[in-house]
């Protein structure tokens, strides 16, 4: 069977503000959890390195695109939730825009019918 | 033979013999030693920790293989170190120019309106105290011109200003700095605001 190899070091690192910003549009968040919906969201293809995470998330928070505080989970235990800003929001549209003008380039390059903006 | 025979038992022994706290007290003494994670850096990695553990427990996991696949997945702890130190230094950068720039000028006009006062005052006292907080200046724009510096033409004052600019800056910024790494706790934080 085929298997699509994992994303370059690049790409993953590229792609880790707008996958971010979009969890977070979905609703707060904490680490472990963005991590797990990154694995299964991507088939297991992106494959973040746990602990380097955080200091992407603190770069996000330092340029205002996302805001955070501990809070208390079901479990009992204190997590940082992450939720995103409206400085944050905007950033969202236009990596949009950005990554779906890259991509719509590609799939007319390949001929596979493109997404609209 | 007898050592061969024992082998099995010295496994499980020592498997029920991992102590799951001392094996996270221990990773997290070797996460304190890194010099750029901040006490909540730390408490946000420990937790990280924790949920990835009790998510390979779910999966049948024994507390052993789950820590240490835990481990494995948050990655070397320098290497994380070494990320933050990165995130830190950008930051401190960014406040400590903001800081000193703003104070600088500030300063730099306040000082400048201040002189202009004790121009129409003269109060000596004074005067001399003036003189000696913006000796730099002053001395920079003397040096550049000698005797023959115009006080009083507005080219003079221009470069008065401009020179008391250069100097409170200069000043403020290493005093921003001073202050950045005395005073400001490693996670200046902000008041969450929801979008």
């Amino acid at each position: 069977m085929y298997k699509t190899a994992m994303l370059t070091k690049d790409l993953v690192a590229a792609s880790s503000k707008p996958l971010l910003l979009s969890i977070l549009a979905g609703g707060e968040s904490y680490g472990y959890e963005i991590i797990q919906k990154v694995r299964e969201l991507s088939g297991g293809q992106i494959e973040w390195s746990d602990g380097m995470l955080y200091p992407v998330l603190h770069r996000l928070e330092r340029d205002g695109l996302i805001d955070s505080e501990w809070k208390e989970a079901d479990t009992g235990r204190e997590r940082k939730y992450y939720f995103i800003s409206s400085d944050g929001r905007k950033a969202l549209k236009t990596e949009r825009q950005q990554w779906l003008a890259v991509h719509n380039s590609l799939c007319k390059l390949w001929k596979i019918k493109p997404v609209s903006i | 033979m007898a050592g061969r025979s024992q082998l099995p038992v010295q496994i499980m022994e020592n498997q029920t013999r991992f102590d799951l706290n001392a094996a996270i007290e221990n990773w997290r003494n070797e996460l304190a030693a890194q010099p750029h994670l901040a006490s909540d850096d730390r408490r946000e990695l420990e937790t990280h920790l924790r949920d990835a553990i009790a998510g390979f427990q779910q999966l049948g996991l024994n507390d052993e293989e789950s820590f240490w696949l835990a481990c494995k997945k948050i990655g070397q702890l320098r290497q994380i170190g070494k990320e933050f130190k990165k995130n830190k230094i950008f930051t401190m950068n960014k406040r400590v120019i903001g800081f000193g720039t703003g104070y600088g000028l500030v300063t730099g006009f306040v000082m400048f309106l201040v002189g202009l006062w004790l121009a129409y005052r003269a109060d000596a006292g004074l005067v001399k105290l003036f003189l000696m907080l913006n000796a730099p200046a002053i001395g920079l724009i003397t040096r550049l011109h000698g005797d023959s510096y115009d006080w009083g033409s507005n080219a003079g004052l221009l470069q008065l200003i401009i020179a008391f600019l250069i100097y409170w800056t200069t000043l403020g910024t290493l005093v921003g700095l001073v202050l950045y790494i005395w005073l400001m706790p490693p996670q200046n934080r902000k008041t969450p605001k929801r979008a």
